[in-house]
């Protein structure tokens, strides 16, 4: 619960930082709020960190694509906002710890499991998006055929 | 239709798109369909975080109508892509001229952002939370919450003097570092929590989604210039943070 309002908080600052218009700001937030709240709950069930923000950012995409609707703007506007508090810093820091202590397994270890989570966080996003994209191309598809 | 106007204010658009942080993509799509709602018969529009490039045909003559302009990225600004965006998507329906489609995107390009005790504002904000997130307590998050102001006021001021963002970034990872040091010893706070809540200001996050997003997408050649992006902004902050770690960790 407590990361659910702590990522909603971030993904807030974050919208303010990227600009983005007043009235949105909320749903960037909500989103955020999301995918901390997935996060947490896939952690909670043992699934592995990666796997966690996998479906993390999943949810929080499937959110910021019906707020995109409902509201008419890109959903990047939302989705981007609310992947920051995600994105693996902390496996950055301790990577780089790891290099400055000349700690080259470590570092190897630390920064791959890095490089993953971003992928992992950054996929689910697209699956989301492109599912919805061609959701709309087969909705045009229909139309144009009756 | 004057085809060399034309070619001028679709690219105008798609540099307004990339400055402001959008996904390639979108930019293509955007400068196609300006182009197709102004009746334009062939249009190429071929985008990357550096070069854009339209090539336009018009239907009462064999002419192509090209445009090529160099673009710097430069803060991201969601609004501009959002307002952009509509803007495009309306134009069949509301019959706007090409003159006043002009205006409009020279209009959203003189736009202001949120004016600077805002943004520091949101970084804080943004720090705050991230300290929770990390299973901080609320010390914690009051001493990130100052770092998050004097780094984001630090790096508003650099902006201003138009150092690299190498080095930009540098300096935001060595402050932090620092700070994160000094509050962890005097005031015994968490110095791994203090420095990951406050890196996430500095933390690529947004180029790191734009490469892969590039890359699926097929944008290749943005992909691969965004990674690179990405991977020298973590570096940098890497050496900024890494040189006060070690400097000053015999000391502190």
């Amino acid at each position: 619960m407590l990361s659910c309002i702590s990522a909603g908080i971030a993904s807030l600052g974050f919208a303010i930082i990227f600009n983005v218009p007043k009235n949105k700001l909320l749903g960037a937030s909500l989103c955020g709020a999301i995918g901390g709240l997935v996060y947490d709950i896939g952690l909670t069930l043992n699934y592995s960190q990666s796997f966690s923000l996998f479906i993390a950012s999943v949810a929080l995409a499937i959110t910021s694509e019906i707020l995109a609707r409902i509201i008419k703007c890109p959903s990047t506007i939302f989705s981007i906002c609310a992947l920051i508090p995600l994105v693996p810093g902390g496996g950055m820091y301790y990577t780089m710890l790891a290099i400055i202590n000349n700690d080259i397994n470590e570092a190897l270890l630390t920064g791959i499991d890095t490089i993953v989570q971003a992928c992992a966080i950054v996929i689910g996003v697209i699956l989301v998006s492109s599912i919805f994209h061609s959701y709309k191309k087969i909705e045009q598809l229909r139309k144009g055929n009756l | 239709m004057d085809g060399n106007k034309l070619a001028k204010t679709i690219t105008k658009a798609g540099i307004l798109l990339i400055e402001n942080g959008a996904e390639i993509v979108r930019v293509e799509d955007t400068m196609q369909r300006i182009a197709k709602a102004y009746g334009a018969k062939v249009a190429d529009a071929y985008a990357t975080p550096t070069l854009l490039i339209i090539s336009i045909s018009m239907p009462e003559s064999t002419a192509l109508y090209h445009n090529i302009k160099r673009v710097h990225m430069k803060n991201v600004n969601l609004s501009k892509i959002d307002e952009v965006n509509t803007l495009s998507r309306s134009i069949t329906n509301s019959n706007l001229s090409l003159d006043e489609l002009d205006k409009k995107l020279d209009e959203i390009a003189l736009e202001k952002n949120y004016p600077t005790y805002i943004i520091i504002l949101g970084a804080a904000i943004c720090v705050f939370g991230f300290s929770f997130f990390f299973k901080g307590n609320l010390i914690d998050a009051i001493f990130a919450l100052i770092i998050g102001i004097i780094v984001k006021f630090i790096l508003e001021l650099l902006a201003k003097i138009e150092l690299s963002s190498f080095f930009n970034n540098a300096i935001g990872g060595a402050i932090i570092s620092f700070l994160a040091m000094i509050f962890a010893k005097y005031f015994g706070s968490n110095q791994d929590i203090l420095f990951i809540s406050s890196i996430m200001l500095l933390v690529p996050g947004l180029a790191i989604t734009n490469a892969i997003r590039d890359t699926v997408s097929g944008d290749i050649v943005s992909g691969i210039a965004r990674a690179t992006e990405a991977i020298f902004v973590a570096v940098a902050i890497a050496v900024g943070s890494g040189i006060t770690l070690a400097l000053l960790g015999g000391i502190i």
